[in-house]
């Protein structure tokens, strides 16, 4: 794969431990993420995209366990194995430098509390020192203008402090004395500030009145903005959106996929963009992945996918894309159970080219023509020589 | 071709009571349908496309009575004398109040009660749209579909045994699938069984709502060629409901579109989507992705939110957010008007 | 030919054979499911055991413990001394030597009581008082519960208020109340019964039958509800009367069930409500089902789950408060084996002296693991339904 990728995923392969079986959710997914594009990722149900996005961020939940392959994360210059990084580091990159947007807002978002707090909770963890900062950068220009008080200039202090050693004892010791532990409001403050221009910023009409409101108050788009908001609060280098709009109504999907982009442009994030929605890669990707029973079957540009499926199940979804005046055409069959999977090639069952080798061997991921990678034996030598 | 009228619905309207203060009384009505009145004809598929609370779903139920009406009437498969008489008698200004009540009694389904009510649900049916909870997990297959039969005094024992494999059959299911609960199925065959078990009454109407909305896309293609066959096969008459507008572009014959409770527009279905006239039709048309990437249409992008059915703006209840707005439309509600073609719209812009 | 036709019967037994074999596949199948999820929890299979062995304890009580007096119930007494002796005391009494009684296996409380006799016997006693007893409360349970969780409205009101005044009462004070309260013998105007049960009955049957089962049950609900005030009121002659006999036991039995009945009928109400919501349970109105057959065939089966389990969960909690009934005096009459009775008789001995403190440790201590050890064993298996029967955990 490409070397200054931002993001890249290798041989990824993650099995569910279930009571029925083994669920071999990812077979080998090969993706890779170049800065400032938006790669689109499309599938049916169960075909393992989801699971691709949470792997990317080592979310996996039990009882799912990733067992081979690598995540390499390519920013300021370093390069880190995602899955091989401990929780500690992790936490610090997830929210920060990667973030997630999931399909349900509703579920996303916490409902005993307040839109405004769970934006806050993200500010506060993972920006933390550049908000005490803006606060000491404030307090230090009350103090030029000699309009600081006593009480001022010891917040100012305290809060020097605790950006560098937020752990030290003179932050214990004044956090348990009322007077004292002012300074800390002020952080809660600039974070609640911080939290209603993000709102803004989302185009959320009237963000002062929205930043106190709890989850269901808010209407599905509403609450969709502000799971974004939440994922973009620290700019993070890559946004991977799990169908961020499926659940939505059609004028209000519109609204978001236009938000998309333009804070795609503001933001300058690298996009993963999960759906089932042929219509939304359309409008939003430059770059697609379809997957198919968890692997990758075809990647490319967007306009030569469209223009040119290889895949035969590339093809057959876009063929079952309705159109007035034609029958309905479907694939015939049905995904195949991931729990002992069919040998060979997983879409060998329902295919209409399917070879004999197609039965006995998976292919392999090759680039057929620039930039448009394939994983089906139509399109490779019987001799399967990489 | 002047086509049968299946149904005739006039000036339905269903609202919710919002119970309120210390005594839990009446303060405000969720208007969820408010005042709607179109046609079905036989044989057709008949669209209803909106957005979530428009009140399309609540339509659906209210007219097979699975929801009691508020207000209005349903006619279903009154000849097409009778529906002159009540209309002549309705427009008249010195109402016959008597005869009228008796009509009404006699044929409009909203009036219904008891046995009478129950020999006409055979005749309509529905079709849910996660089939997933409209199944009882805890009924096996065969029970589920013959249990039409048995409540509706039909058919029993073997003979309904016949029937149920017979339907089975018609909907691509075979006779293997009997002993099986639902969870041992996948999303469309699920769906499969629910469409047994809404036709096994041989009913004439059947509302579809939103039926391949929970499943992939390619078992919806399955799906709906079989709502495609199974309607020249049986003679149905479909309500489908769905907010998915190209599939509702390419199964219906005509289609109606529902904005905060109130039917805003209604044509055959090309006329509709090629020219759409109201200006909330044609920002929601517009928004609709296009899956072909060389694509650039031209989209209208709405401000706001769907406001809530409780207190819907005064006057056309779009002009907050319409950008064709005008002074009249903030005072009056337009009504819908056949502004040729058969093409209706309730817009001030067009009268 | 014969064979032919035979096989093509459509009614008769031969079909309802065939039925019943092809419709137990899928029953066998999640039976199939449902044992090996046992398997997979050893606590449940440890909970069955005990249950098991506990059974066949009480199935086998009189050959393991030949009874000695008339009422197999009875614990026999060698002798009448006061100070119990230690498990293998030979046994002295002449007509329990003759039915086979050689030692006291674990020892004899006050008065001489075979402990191990109590013991056995007293495994009889808790399985009927504990499944009776909840038998009985969760019949009330279900059906005030599914009433009002169905039909919601003026009906679940009244029903609730009535069940939260009942619940208002501590659980253990009204027991004991009850089962002084009720008398020992007890006329009860029959005939009156069936006359408020009727009136009850016919209009929910006759506006039933033209679907409008609510309102026959608001009918029928009133005419009982005045036909009791009017009796108790302005009094009506007696119609026709029996006397009933309640032992001692049996009041411990009424009191507890009338006690219980409120927690199951909430718990069904509020899982009524749950799946009342359900699309399935839409659909069969759509289909024209009757408000009757919604409740039993389609809202029920699904709601039933929880309450089984707390059901299990309670065997073991009557039980208990019925032991803490005899044991305070109130419960099983003097004599009768009952695991509460035999530690009651432990009272004065449980802490005997300052040199050998635990010398009658026999008395409490093996009764004692008797009921702790059979109330484990509903606990445990009450654990495991939730485990195997929760629809949300069942699949994966």
């Amino acid at each position: 794969m490409k070397k200054n990728s931002i993001l890249t995923v290798d041989n990824l392969k993650v099995n569910f431990y279930t009571y029925e079986g083994i669920v071999e959710a990812l077979d080998g997914v090969n993706l890779n993420l170049m800065p400032g594009e938006t790669l689109g990722v499309v599938g049916e149900t169960g075909c393992g995209k989801s699971v691709t996005g949470l792997s990317i961020m080592k979310l996996v939940p039990p009882p799912g366990r990733i067992e081979e392959g690598k995540v390499i994360f390519n920013i300021k210059n370093r390069t880190l194995n995602v899955l091989e990084l401990e929780e500690r580091i992790l936490r610090k990159i997830r929210g920060r430098l990667i973030s997630m947007v999931f399909q349900d807002p509703r579920s996303a978002l916490n409902p005993v509390y307040t839109v405004g707090d769970q934006i806050m909770e993200v500010l506060l963890h993972h920006r933390r020192k550049t908000l005490i900062k803006r606060i000491i950068d404030q307090l230090d220009k009350k103090i030029k203008e000699g309009k600081a008080g006593f009480l001022e200039k010891f917040y100012k202090k305290m809060l020097t402090i605790m950006m560098e050693d937020p752990k030290s004892d003179i932050i214990e010791l004044t956090s348990k004395i009322p007077f004292l532990r002012g300074y800390k409001r002020l952080l809660k403050e600039e974070a609640k500030k911080e939290a209603i221009n993000m709102l803004r910023l989302m185009r959320i009409p009237d963000p002062e009145r929205v930043v106190d409101m709890y989850p269901h108050e808010l209407s599905g788009g509403m609450a969709q903005r502000v799971v974004i908001a939440m994922a973009l609060a620290c700019n993070p280098e890559i946004l991977i959106a799990d169908e961020p709009t499926t659940n939505l109504d059609v004028t209000v999907q519109l609204q978001i996929l236009y938000l998309i982009k333009r804070l795609r442009e503001e933001f300058s994030s690298s996009i993963i963009y999960i759906t089932h929605d042929m219509g939304v890669i359309a409008e939003m990707c430059d770059r697609v992945a379809v997957m198919y029973a968890g692997s990758i079957v075809e990647l490319a540009d967007v306009i030569e996918l469209f223009k040119n499926p290889l895949h035969p199940y590339t093809r057959g979804l876009l063929e079952s894309i309705p159109r007035p005046g034609q029958p309905f055409k479907s694939i015939p069959g049905t995904v195949p159970s991931l729990i002992n999977p069919p040998k060979g090639c997983r879409f060998h069952e329902r295919c209409p080219y399917a070879m004999e080798i197609c039965n006995r061997e998976k292919p392999k991921f090759v680039e057929v023509k620039k930039n448009h990678f394939v994983q089906c034996f139509l399109y490779q030598s019987k001799s399967s020589k990489d | 071709m002047e086509q049968d009228i299946l149904l005739d619905i006039k000036r339905l309207k269903k609202y919710y009571p919002v119970l309120g203060g210390v005594l839990r009384r009446k303060i405000a009505d969720v208007k969820a349908v408010d005042d709607v009145s179109f046609r079905i004809f036989k044989g057709e598929c008949f669209g209803l496309v909106g957005e979530s609370g428009c009140g399309k779903t609540t339509l659906g139920k209210t007219i097979i009575r699975l929801l009691e009406p508020t207000a209005g009437s349903i006619y279903f498969n009154v000849p097409p004398e009778i529906l002159e008489e009540i209309d002549k008698l309705e427009n008249s200004k010195l109402r016959d109040e008597r005869k009228l009540r008796e009509l009404r009694r006699k044929y409009d389904l909203a009036t219904y009660k008891g046995p009478k009510l129950n020999l006409v649900r055979r005749k309509m049916q529905i079709v849910y749209q996660d089939p997933t909870t409209s199944l009882n997990p805890r009924m096996l297959v065969k029970d589920i579909v013959a249990e039409p039969l048995i409540v509706q005094g039909i058919a029993k024992g073997i003979e309904a045994r016949k029937r149920v494999i017979e339907m089975l059959y018609k909907v691509g299911l075979t006779e293997m699938h009997l002993y099986r609960y639902p969870h041992e199925f996948s999303g469309g065959q699920r769906q499969r069984i629910a469409v047994a078990r809404a036709l096994i009454t041989h009913p004439e109407f059947v509302v579809l709502d939103e039926p391949t909305s929970s499943v992939d896309v390619s078992v919806r293609a399955q799906l709906l060629n079989l709502f495609e066959d199974l309607r020249k096969d049986l003679n149905l008459t479909y309500l489908f409901i769905s907010h998915d507008l190209s599939v509702v572009e390419c199964i219906a014959d005509r289609v109606a579109v529902m904005y905060l409770g109130k039917i805003v527009e209604l044509s055959d279905t090309e006329d509709l989507y090629n020219n759409p006239l109201h200006p909330y039709a044609k920002a929601l048309f517009a928004s609709i992705p296009v899956p072909d990437p060389t694509v650039k249409r031209k989209r209208i992008m709405l401000t706001g939110e769907v406001p809530s059915p409780v207190n819907p703006p005064k006057g056309c209840r779009f002009h907050p957010r319409c950008p064709q707005a005008m002074e009249i439309c903030a005072q009056e509600e337009p009504i819908l008007k056949d502004v040729g073609n058969n093409h209706f719209v309730a817009c001030h812009l067009f009268e | 030919m014969k064979k032919e036709e035979k096989e093509k019967t459509t009614t008769g037994f031969r079909y309802r054979l065939r039925e019943f074999k092809a419709g137990m596949g899928p029953a066998i199948k999640e039976l199939k499911f449902t044992l090996r999820r046992i398997r997979q929890s050893p606590l449940s299979i440890v909970g069955i055991i005990i249950i098991v062995i506990f059974a066949g304890i009480a199935i086998v009580a009189p050959i393991i413990a030949p009874p000695v007096m008339r009422d197999p119930y009875r614990i026999f007494r060698d002798g009448f001394g006061a100070e119990p002796r230690p498990p293998g005391s030979p046994v002295l009494e002449p007509i329990a030597r003759e039915k086979g009684w050689t030692v006291h296996y674990f020892g004899t409380a006050q008065g001489q009581y075979d402990i191990f006799y109590g013991c056995i016997w007293g495994t009889r006693t808790a399985f009927r008082i504990g499944v009776l007893v909840v038998a009985i409360s969760l019949i009330i349970g279900i059906l005030l519960g599914s009433v009002s969780g169905y039909y919601g409205g003026i009906i679940d009101e009244i029903l609730m208020r009535f069940t939260d005044i009942v619940l208002a009462f501590p659980g253990l004070i009204l027991a004991m109340a009850l089962v002084i309260a009720l008398p020992l013998m007890w006329e009860v105007d029959v005939g009156l019964i069936l006359i408020i049960a009727a009136a009850f009955l016919i209009p929910v049957v006759i506006l039933r039958v033209r679907h409008m089962g609510g309102l026959g049950l608001l009918i029928g609900l009133v005419a009982a509800l005045a036909i009791t005030a009017y009796k108790f009121t302005v009094g009506l002659p007696p119609i026709w009367v029996w006397s009933l006999q309640l032992s001692r036991l049996d009041k411990v039995l009424i009191a507890l069930a009338l006690v219980g009945w409120p927690s199951y009928t909430r718990v069904i109400r509020s899982e009524v409500l749950r799946v009342r919501q359900e699309d399935y349970v839409e659909a069969a109105k759509a289909i024209g089902c009757s408000d009757f057959r919604i409740i039993t065939k389609h809202i029920l089966p699904n709601a039933i789950y929880s309450v089984i389990i707390m059901a299990t969960l309670d065997i073991g909690a009557i039980v208990l408060t019925a032991a803490a009934l005899s044991f305070l005096g109130i419960g099983a009459p003097e004599g009768y084996a009952d695991w509460g009775q035999m530690i009651s008789y432990a009272r004065n001995w449980i802490f005997a002296g300052i040199e050998n403190p635990w010398q009658y440790w026999y008395t409490f201590t093996i009764p004692g693991i008797f009921i702790f050890t059979f109330v484990l064993g509903w606990n445990l298996l009450g654990d495991a339904f939730r485990d195997i029967l929760d629809p949300t955990l069942r699949r994966r």
